[in-house]
């Protein structure tokens, strides 16, 4: 009987392996992540996930701080455990569009570019509250200063520090509030330390069709 | 006869002179009298900018300033020779960049604008206390007589001022100096380093990359804060203190006009292990303070500034 149950499922996976390359995508479900809704087909591990900045991007400072309105989200999902466990994914976009961005930090005049430096790490976990948590992350921001060029921060979190977001299937999105981050490197006119907030969403997959993400 | 028109001309010239002179006063006193006092608060010190001068003046600048610095201690080794700046020293100067001026790009991205310099009103870029340094082997009973009386002085302005350079592992500033050695046998124009060859200091906040033997040093930006304008005006003050400045690439030539007819020149440099090649010496300057105000207008830093005279 089990034997029989083993080859069904094989045989199934099978199948389904077979629709996959042609084309019509497996429906496994059960995912920490799915798409399209709560219990929706899963996320697939190599799926691009994006989204924009759905509420402004602000790191604030003791000497002032930087405002973004627009800007995008970018990750390649990597693994979607089953419900209850977690989520992994590569995040190799947090732009911030500069024309949309200003700041009062002492000694600049204006954001040339906000950008992620490499990739970060990105780990979603389920449950009653679910988070994205973000390790590894480097922020690359480019700021005018009143000395006529400009100069690059590089703010984030290293090792075991990292910043979390609250994740929300009523927004698809992720919401992070003062999460602190340092100056990992840059000119010794970029503040030391500072305080991430700001909001993605909805976050779609845009391998299977540009459909919603939810957590589970 | 030739005697009396010598007289008259003499009388002539005389007068004119007065009156020049009064002429000059009256045109210095005129802005002096609508800003008199010296200009205190976050622009203290910076009476001597030169911000009427053409250089600051230039319509092509997009960015002037005013720089104070006052370096607390430190000292150099040269050759062999050790010496610890025992007193304060402090430089002024008025800063300006066209928008299309020089810059240098550091690998982190990071861009730093290479300001020009001009020089105080009163000529005095560099203020030094003079330094009693030993004559190796020998005791140091009679200053001046057993030991050097060593004047700092400028050989130059200071160029390539990289205020954005702070903590980046680059010269926040080129400043050419020569040595001028007192002694009782070496007469009063002994100098190591002269006005076309000089001694040029380049330190860094960074991480020096020297030849050998020296090994890399690194310096301390220290704390930077950057204020608006007190009373409104365009101008931004940034306020460095607490800054390490090392430069361990430098090199130091031979002495020049000691003794008479330079005869001894090869005793200083024989002491004094001069000439000194790249690798071989150190500056280091600590307790480093220094104030910049900087505006996008020139008249409006010198209003900013005359705002605060008292």
């Amino acid at each position: 009987m089990r034997k029989r149950t083993l080859a069904a499922s094989a045989a199934t996976a099978a199948c389904g392996l077979v629709l996959g390359i042609a084309g019509q995508a497996a429906a496994s479900t059960g995912g920490v992540l799915t798409v399209g809704a709560v219990g929706g087909t899963n996320v697939n591990a190599g799926d691009t996930l994006t989204g924009p900045i759905n509420s402004n991007f602000v790191f604030t400072t003791s000497s002032g701080k930087i405002t973004c309105t627009t800007g995008k989200f970018t990750a390649a999902d990597v693994t979607n455990g089953a419900v209850g466990t977690s989520a992994t994914e590569t995040i190799s976009q947090l732009h911030a569009d500069a024309a949309n961005c200003t700041t009062t930090i002492s000694g600049t005049t204006a954001v040339v570019s906000v950008e992620i430096n490499g990739t970060a790490n990105g780990t979603v976990t389920d449950g009653a509250s679910p988070t994205l948590h973000v390790t590894n992350l480097d922020e690359k921001v480019s700021l005018k200063t009143i000395l006529g060029t400009n100069v690059v921060c590089d703010f984030g979190v290293t090792g075991t520090n990292e910043i979390d977001g609250a994740l929300s299937n009523a927004t698809n999105g992720a919401t992070f509030t003062s999460q602190a981050v340092t100056k990992l490197a840059g000119s010794s006119l970029c503040p030391t330390t500072g305080a991430f907030s700001g909001g993605i969403g909805p976050i779609t997959d845009t391998t299977q069709a540009g459909q919603k993400t939810f957590v589970n | 006869m030739a005697f009396t028109g010598l007289f008259h001309r003499f009388k002539h010239r005389a007068l004119a002179a007065v009156a020049a002179a009064a002429a000059l006063i009256a045109v210095t006193a005129s802005p002096a009298a609508a800003t008199t006092g010296q200009p205190s608060g976050p622009y203290t010190g910076m009476g001597t900018c030169p911000t009427s001068g053409t250089a600051l003046q230039n319509p092509a600048n997009a960015i002037v300033g005013c720089v104070v610095a006052t370096i607390g201690g430190g000292g150099f080794t040269v050759g062999g020779t050790k010496v610890a700046f025992s007193k304060p020293m402090t430089v002024k100067f008025g800063m300006y960049w066209a928008a299309d001026g020089p810059t240098v790009t550091f690998p982190d991205g990071t861009s730093a604008a290479l300001f020009a310099t001009a020089t105080p009103t009163d000529g005095t870029e560099l203020s030094a206390s003079p330094l009693d340094v030993p004559i190796p082997g020998l005791s140091n009973f009679w200053p001046g007589v057993t030991s050097a009386i060593v004047l700092i002085e400028p050989a130059g302005p200071v160029t390539a001022f990289a205020p954005l350079s702070a903590g980046e592992n680059y010269p926040l500033f080129k400043l050419p100096i020569k040595l001028h050695l007192l002694n009782a046998f070496l007469g009063l124009n002994c100098y190591v380093g002269s006005n076309s060859s000089p001694i040029v200091l380049s330190p860094t906040a960074g991480t020096t990359s020297p030849p050998p033997p020296n090994q890399p040093i690194t310096g301390d930006p220290g704390t930077i804060a950057i204020n608006a304008d007190p009373n409104g005006y365009g101008a931004s003050v940034i306020d460095f203190s607490g800054a390490t400045l090392v430069d361990n690439t430098l090199s130091v030539p031979g002495a020049h006009g000691c003794g008479i007819l330079d005869s001894a020149d090869w005793i200083v440099n024989s002491l004094f292990g001069v000439p000194s090649a790249p690798g071989h010496n150190t500056i280091t300057l600590t307790g480093v303070s220094s104030t910049i105000a900087v505006d996008s207008s020139i008249s409006d830093l010198t209003n900013a500034i005359n705002a605060t005279r008292k």
